[in-house]
């Protein structure tokens, strides 16, 4: 499903990935660790499509696309979802109206017929239930005045809502108690199904408790660096980053 | 400040129309004594602080001469404004080119003693009330304008609300301007009065059925007795070719309640001064402007807030978005007076520029003669947040209608403090179909 192969990608000059290469296949769940700065976060935003990096080699294949290639809106209508580590807050415009906004502009592109306000709410009526929140959720301004539980529940709404084919989470983790954490793990694993693939960016072996992965990967100065089973974040609680050592001197930028 | 010499070289209103025939005499001296005011005062110079970030130039068309009463013709070609307008109220009042038109108002039953209607009429008939309103004393800056509409205004519209009385459906003027052959300047007068404890909702809409250069210089006086409220509301729709200055004048009794808002839609020059004196203890404003420029339009809204008596409170919110090469301007005055003990005065004015040649200019103003007040002000100048957009984005948003949404979001703040439900419709419409927002957007 997805497949990423020698992927430099700089910000400001600096590069942060330094050729990272990742295969991901429909119905697997992948946990990409590592320590502060090694490029998580950059890698799940330069799949998302955020502005303000620079991809300086290698290629990204998503299903048929040259992802690299597509703007924002249009990975996200075909099936790829950035759960956000800090998602943003937008005053005026109600979580109702947006994930309606959102899921027209899926049905749209795929072809299919948009749902009316009756429709949409029967169906998202359930996933509040399944996700323990509170239905006056849906008439509150995106994110406003959210609690970081809450918003952390709010992007996991959302991604049960789109039903993304990619599913990319972004420390989702961070910041959260143990029964906000069994809530989003919940939904991730309600999500999970042989034809979705899940990346899990997270700095804490804790999630991967709730979200078991098939694989582990150990992101650091912009390279996966080791990769295994679900076994290696145990052993990574364990050992921690010390051994990935320090950075190696910037390489020159082309 | 105005300075009060003469000045031969400022354009006297020479074509000034005489006062209606049957004017009383009160009404004559003051007419005659704000013609001899504007031939000393003048219109605003460049170099007046309240003028700096608007031209004045354009202003010389205020002194043409007034249109005369609409023929069949223009009255006509206004009916199709005022279908689509007239259905927000039962009462609505239809001026158009400054002269009141019966066969095009609407004029409903109202509460034992409450009036509303035209101005001309309301002075001949000598409502006892109606000569202590013209005796408002203005201040500078707006003086020059406001004498120049004392002495050449033709007609207006009164609402006069005894005390106790509320009225319960709201009175919508709208004014209307119609291309003449030969240049104009209509200058509509309106005037309320409340008594104590009395309320009521007052609409102005301003729009305009020309393409051809129109200009009107509005002067509205409003006086709120002990515990009155009023919601007035004021929308400008844009004429490419139009010039329309607003000054509002208010004066707010003890635990009397003024809320305004102004939606200026456009507009080549339009300027919306609103000027109120809180003069007794609990006297509150709340004060809110919303205006959307797009191509060259240049829209102004200026405000001062006097706080002169004790407990008093002032809250603003004033918000603009800017197109292409629109530019505008927001300048606001609190004065917390002497002896304005635990007053309570917040101003805000946030600037949106959708383009790197769009330019807003923003003023906020605090003067404090007295302690134990709480006071803030803040004004923002910016783009949309591109971390806002980026988030729409990869929830399947189109770039185009993530910007028309956070737009959107962003200007629509200023419209909730619209308390009057079918007003709050009919400018949230606009403002979709302005900014072409996403179908469907909740209010």
């Amino acid at each position: 499903m997805l497949r990423i192969e020698g992927l430099h990608a700089s910000v400001a000059a600096s590069e942060v990935l330094r050729g990272v290469d990742l295969e991901v296949k429909a119905g697997e769940v992948h946990a990409i660790m590592g320590p502060n700065g090694s490029g998580k976060s950059t890698l799940a935003h330069v799949l998302a499509g955020r502005g303000g990096y620079d991809v300086t080699a290698g290629s990204v294949r998503y299903l048929d696309h040259d992802l690299l290639a597509l703007a924002p809106e249009i990975r996200a209508r075909e099936g790829v979802f950035l759960a956000f580590q800090y998602p943003v807050e937008i005053p005026g415009v109600n979580n109702a109206y947006l994930l309606k906004a959102a899921l027209n502009a899926v049905r749209r592109h795929r072809g299919e017929e948009e749902l009316d306000a009756v429709d949409f709410l029967a169906s998202v009526k359930e996933k509040l239930r399944h996700l323990e929140i509170d239905p006056r959720f849906l008439e509150r301004a995106v994110n406003e005045g959210f609690s970081g539980g809450e918003k952390k529940r709010n992007e996991i709404l959302q991604m049960a809502i789109l039903e993304p084919k990619l599913a990319i989470l972004d420390e989702t983790d961070s910041g959260l108690d143990i029964d906000a954490l069994k809530v989003v793990a919940k939904g991730v694993n309600a999500i999970r199904d042989p034809s979705r693939a899940i990346l899990l960016v997270t700095h804490y072996q804790r999630l991967l408790d709730y979200i078991v992965p098939d694989f582990v990967h150990v992101l650091a100065h912009g390279r996966v660096v080791r990769s295994g089973g679900k076994e290696l974040a145990l052993e990574l609680e364990k050992t921690g980053y010390g051994w990935v050592g320090a950075a190696p001197p910037p390489e020159a930028l082309v | 400040m105005t300075t009060l010499h003469p000045r031969p070289s400022t354009p006297t209103p020479a074509s000034v129309t005489l006062a209606p025939t049957s004017a009383p005499d009160w009404l004559t001296v003051i007419r005659h004594a704000a013609r001899l005011e504007f031939a000393h005062l003048g219109l605003p110079q460049a170099r007046a602080e309240a003028w700096r970030y608007t031209s004045v130039q354009p202003l010389e068309a205020l002194t043409r001469p007034t249109p005369p009463y609409p023929d069949a013709g223009r009255r006509s070609s206004a009916a199709p404004l005022v279908a689509a307008w007239a259905s927000l109220t039962p009462c609505s009042l239809v001026l158009v080119n400054g002269h009141f038109v019966p066969e095009l108002s609407r004029i409903a039953a109202l509460p034992r003693g409450a009036v509303a209607g035209d101005l001309k009429t309301a002075v001949a008939d000598d409502l006892p009330s109606l000569k202590a309103l013209f005796d408002l004393q203005t201040h500078d800056p707006g003086r020059g304008l406001t004498a120049l509409n004392t002495a050449s205004f033709v007609d207006g519209v009164v609402l006069l609300v005894p005390a106790g009385v509320e009225v319960p459906e709201p009175i919508q003027v709208i004014l209307i301007q119609v291309g003449e052959g030969t240049p104009t300047a209509s200058q509509p007068r309106l005037v309320l009065s409340l008594g104590p404890e009395s309320a009521a909702t007052f609409i102005e809409t301003h729009l305009f059925a020309t393409t051809t250069p129109v200009a009107a210089n509005v002067t509205t006086q409003v006086q709120l007795a002990d515990g009155a409220r009023l919601e007035h509301l004021r929308y400008c729709e844009n004429a490419p070719a139009a010039l329309h200055v607003e000054r509002t004048e208010v004066t707010v009794s003890r635990d009397a309640s003024y809320a305004s808002s102004v939606f200026l839609a456009g507009g080549a020059l339009s300027r919306d001064e609103l000027c109120v004196a809180l003069n007794g203890p609990g006297a509150k404003v709340v004060a809110s402007g919303l205006s959307l420029g797009h191509g060259r339009d240049h829209l102004d809204a200026q405000t001062v807030v006097e706080h002169h008596a004790p407990h008093t409170t002032s809250d603003q919110l004033y918000k603009a978005v800017y197109d292409d090469h629109a530019s505008g301007v927001f300048a606001g005055k609190v004065v917390v007076h002497p002896g304005a003990v635990k007053t309570d005065a917040r101003q805000s004015n946030r600037n949106l520029l959708c383009a790197d040649t769009a330019v807003a200019d923003t003023r906020p103003q605090l003067e404090i003669y007295a302690d134990d007040v709480k006071c803030s002000h803040g004004a923002t100048v910016g783009a949309l947040d591109p971390q806002a957009l980026f988030y729409l984005q990869s929830r399947a948003l189109g770039l185009d209608a993530a910007r028309a949404l956070l737009t959107r979001a962003f200007a629509a703040e200023a419209l909730a403090r619209v308390a009057n439900p079918g007003v709050k419709a009919a400018w949230q419409r606009e403002l979709g179909r302005r900014l072409g927002a996403a179908e469907g957007f909740p209010s």
